[in-house]
């Protein structure tokens, strides 16, 4: 057991995270609360999701916001519309979020740096426009009303205090999944071609291959997020997927430290106690997230997440000049 | 005029020059020898003031200590440079390539009007070629240009890289006749980093062979040529 | 029917005329600094919001016009020199500090001037030229003539101008300019303003046609910038074209789909662009040049 945390180690933040969540549902004591804690849990499995995007895969995407919406849409119709049952649904968004991030994550394979930003800029604006759109389907921009709460085996949770269980039950198996992931075989073949293409593509691995895998599975957990959130609130706008909340989510990962799962989760805390802090304006954490961002690409290039590794970098340098 | 004082350079945690010291007095070519990887590029970039490399030391140029200076502050100072590879500015034309080497004068219209016309006698192939965009000349024309852009803003040293890198040999001789005279005309102080070692010890008064960072060898050119150990690090190794 | 085609193409027109405008200051910035400003859409709304409000308290209608784009230019000036200095020479990192500026100042936008979307009231407010039966309100006269003033300008500054010559030379071959005694930063500067000042100035020009909101500025952004991929981001001067046929195109093809799906056409376009051909469909081929 010991030797499981030794070995992969983020798996110590997620077991963390998971006492984290349970003490908050212990003190908790109203429902508000745990729709809130709910939130939370979410927020902290789409930033974690979209953190293996730039941390592990070195890639941007700012259509991240819009594929969390295709699994809440997706879950939405298949649920009340088609009657499916709740799980189903779920496995069907985690599909969904993983073609869709596979399209968005297709131009990677060409395009670099800001002109990939751009691309997956406008994927995410053209799929937030036909939730807007497709009002048959999506009720448009006044959003998709009476979603069914989530039902599994006949057990219904309208209770929100049983929903936060759920949810933190699902977040967690998946974050000790990503965990798992990033230390294992695979992970470490990221991080080779993450440091260099060339020297990984003469190793024998396969950017491309490997690239499109981190989008996939980046895309199935944002769609189950996507699925967790719609039957939470029951009611989903298109508002709430758009643009400027996955440019909001970029500047969490990038404040967080771009490939720490810590960071991530710890963002993701701090911008739901912000919003719950200044309720009448909620764009204050936008605000600040925005101004992180900036502090953190002029003044400190890899993020709070990497503070540590800045210290010693100019440990050697003094010392090399004492040697001289 | 030009000295440099225990200069070291790094390219993170690679010592590329270690411990480098020079005079450049007043009309004197220095030539820069050594094999590849020997911090030839790396010293004239120092001296230029461009990073990487990131360096220690100190570079004194006319009683001012330049060592911290940024590359764009040195021309006005005296000091043109030019880099490895880099000739050019490929999509202006001849005319402009020589404009933006005269940018700084480009309020002294008279004074930048004549030093172009200086160059272009200087190099009257050019002259033919006013209009062209740079990128469509000969190599051995754009190393011209190179030279004629650098001179524009009249410098007291002008350190080059590899001037005879892929030009065939008449031009070359041409080049560098043209640089011999001036310095004699002139009183250009020139550092000159070549692979061609014949050729640099016969236009040079003063030659030093760098291996691996390290100053190996210096003295007069002319003594130099006859020195058998400059022969055994080229083809010995 | 001829006519209502005619009168889709000005409009088209038109509008495309802004997101020219709005393309080449992302142009203009990406010659410079090889980055993309982000907050290029953003700094339009806040022309557009800083005149109407400048309007709102009694100024002169031209005189707002003129002084929003010029005070934001001042402030984008402070900026770079303050902060973006730092980061000018690394184009990444750049960019992600303009994303981080993006979001603040939408969060600023929607502070200062609320939810609802606003327009500027110009004096021009329904006059129209009628040319042969064709309606073409001044408004929208003075967004061509903003967009043609713009490519004009940016002809003479790149070709003839002294500090154009150097702008090009530095995002030709950097380090030659340096040893040419020019300062990278001063042009990576000059350049980023000049950027916002465009943007501001279309912000301005657009208000009186069509109503702004604190959100309006990503999708103006992404039109602006598929304008300045389609004409090549090398080629400045070209966007202005970029966003007239980006503008036409958008407006026949509500002709064919519900106008709900209008704006998926520009970005769609943007996409396959960025796919295809990235360095753009009007610049001659030549190797893009940052």
């Amino acid at each position: 057991m010991l030797g499981l945390f030794k070995k992969y180690k983020n798996l110590k933040i997620v077991l963390f995270f998971s006492l984290l969540l349970v003490f908050a549902g212990l003190f908790l004591n109203n429902e508000y609360y745990f729709a809130t804690a709910s939130i939370f849990v979410i927020n902290s499995l789409l930033i974690t999701s979209l953190m293996m995007v730039i941390g592990y895969a070195g890639q941007i995407s700012l259509a991240h916001g819009a594929i969390y919406g295709i699994g809440a849409y997706t879950s939405a119709i298949l649920t009340t519309k088609l009657g499916a049952p709740f799980l189903l649904a779920l496995l069907a968004s985690a599909l969904a979020g993983f073609l869709v991030s596979l399209i968005v994550g297709a131009p990677s394979l060409k395009l670099r740096g800001h002109y990939l930003a751009m691309a997956t800029l406008g994927v995410g604006e053209i799929i937030v426009i036909l939730f807007q759109e497709l009002d048959f389907l999506t009720g448009g921009v006044n959003g998709f009303v009476g979603i069914k709460p989530a039902e599994i085996f006949g057990y219904s949770f309208v209770n929100l205090t049983e929903y936060y269980a759920l949810v933190s039950v699902i977040a967690v198996s998946i974050l000790a999944f990503l965990a798992i992931f990033v230390d294992s075989k695979i992970g470490r073949a990221l991080r080779a071609i993450k440091s260099s293409e060339i020297a990984a593509s003469s190793l024998g691995l396969n950017p491309s291959f490997y690239k499109l895998m981190v989008f996939g599975l980046s895309g199935a957990v944002a769609g189950s997020c996507g699925s967790l959130y719609a039957h939470l609130d029951r009611f989903i706008s298109p508002s709430t997927f758009s643009v400027s909340f996955s440019v909001m989510m970029v500047a969490m990962v990038i404040v967080g430290g771009e490939s720490s799962f810590a960071g991530s989760l710890a963002a993701a805390l701090i911008f739901s106690l912000l919003n719950e802090y200044v309720r009448q304006f909620q764009e204050l954490s936008q605000f600040l997230f925005g101004l992180g961002l900036f502090l953190v690409a002029i003044y400190m290039k890899g993020g709070i997440g990497n503070i540590g590794k800045i210290f010693p970098a100019k440990l050697e340098r003094v010392k090399r000049s004492e040697a001289s | 005029m030009l000295e440099i004082k225990g200069l070291n350079a790094y390219y993170g945690h690679i010592k590329a020059v270690k411990d480098f010291s020079l005079r450049v007095k007043k009309g004197e070519i220095i030539a820069i020898l050594g094999p590849n990887g020997a911090g030839k590029t790396t010293l004239i970039r120092s001296i230029g003031g461009f990073s990487p490399p990131y360096t220690e030391g100190e570079i004194i140029f006319n009683g001012k200590n330049i060592t911290r200076l940024k590359p764009f502050e040195r021309l006005g100072l005296g000091i043109a440079v030019l880099l490895e590879g880099k000739r050019v500015f490929p999509g202006l034309s001849v005319a402009d390539n020589l404009f933006i080497g005269g940018y700084t004068l480009r309020r002294r219209k008279k004074e930048l009007k004549e030093n172009i016309e200086s160059v272009l006698e200087l190099f009257p192939v050019l002259r033919e070629r006013l209009n062209k965009r740079a990128s469509v000349l000969s190599g051995g024309e754009q190393q011209m240009l190179a030279i004629a852009r650098a001179l524009i803003s009249s410098p007291e040293i002008l350190c080059l890289d590899e001037p005879s890198f892929g030009l065939g040999p008449k031009v070359v001789e041409a080049i560098f006749k043209t640089l011999d005279y001036l310095r004699k005309e002139r009183g250009l102080s020139i550092v000159l980093v070549e692979q061609d070692a014949a050729l640099a010890l016969k236009f040079s008064d003063y030659s030093i062979l760098m291996v691996s960072g390290s100053k190996k060898i210096e003295g007069r050119s002319k003594e130099l040529i006859n020195d058998k150990r400059l022969l055994n690090i080229y083809l010995g190794g | 029917m001829i006519e209502t085609l005619i009168q889709l193409l000005i409009s088209g027109a038109v509008l495309g005329s802004i997101y020219g405008l709005i393309g080449v200051g992302f142009s203009v910035v990406h010659t410079a600094t090889g980055a993309i400003n982000f907050a290029q859409g953003e700094f339009a709304v806040l022309g557009a919001f800083l005149a109407i409000s400048l309007t709102g308290a009694d100024l002169p209608h031209f005189f707002a016009v003129i002084i929003s784009p010029i005070v934001l230019t001042l402030f984008v000036v402070l900026l770079f020199r303050i902060f973006l200095t730092r980061v000018a020479d690394d184009a990444l990192y750049l960019v992600v500090a303009t994303i981080a500026l993006s979001l603040m100042l939408k969060t600023l936008l929607l502070y200062f001037w609320g939810r609802e979307p606003i327009g500027l009231s110009s004096p021009f407010q329904g006059k129209t030229l009628n040319i042969a039966g064709l309606m073409l309100g001044y408004d929208q006269l003075l967004i061509i003539a903003g967009a043609l003033i713009a490519y004009i300008f940016l002809l003479f500054f790149f070709s003839k101008h002294p500090a154009g010559k150097a702008m090009k030379a530095v995002v030709e071959e950097k380090e030659i300019a340096m040893a040419s005694g020019l300062n990278p930063a001063l042009y990576q500067g000059v350049a980023f303003a000049f950027g916002s000042l465009l943007g501001a100035f279309a912000g301005c020009l657009v208000a009186p046609v069509s109503m702004l909101s604190y959100n309006s500025g990503g999708l103006l952004g992404l039109k602006g910038f598929a304008s300045a991929i389609f004409a090549g981001l090398d080629r400045p001067e070209r966007a202005v074209f970029g966003g007239i046929i980006l503008g036409v195109i958008e407006s026949l093809v509500v002709l064919f789909v519900p106008s709900g799906f209008k704006d998926v056409v520009a970005l769609i376009v943007l996409l396959i662009v960025l796919t295809l051909k990235p360095e753009g469909f009007l610049s001659g081929g030549r190797k893009r040049l940052a």
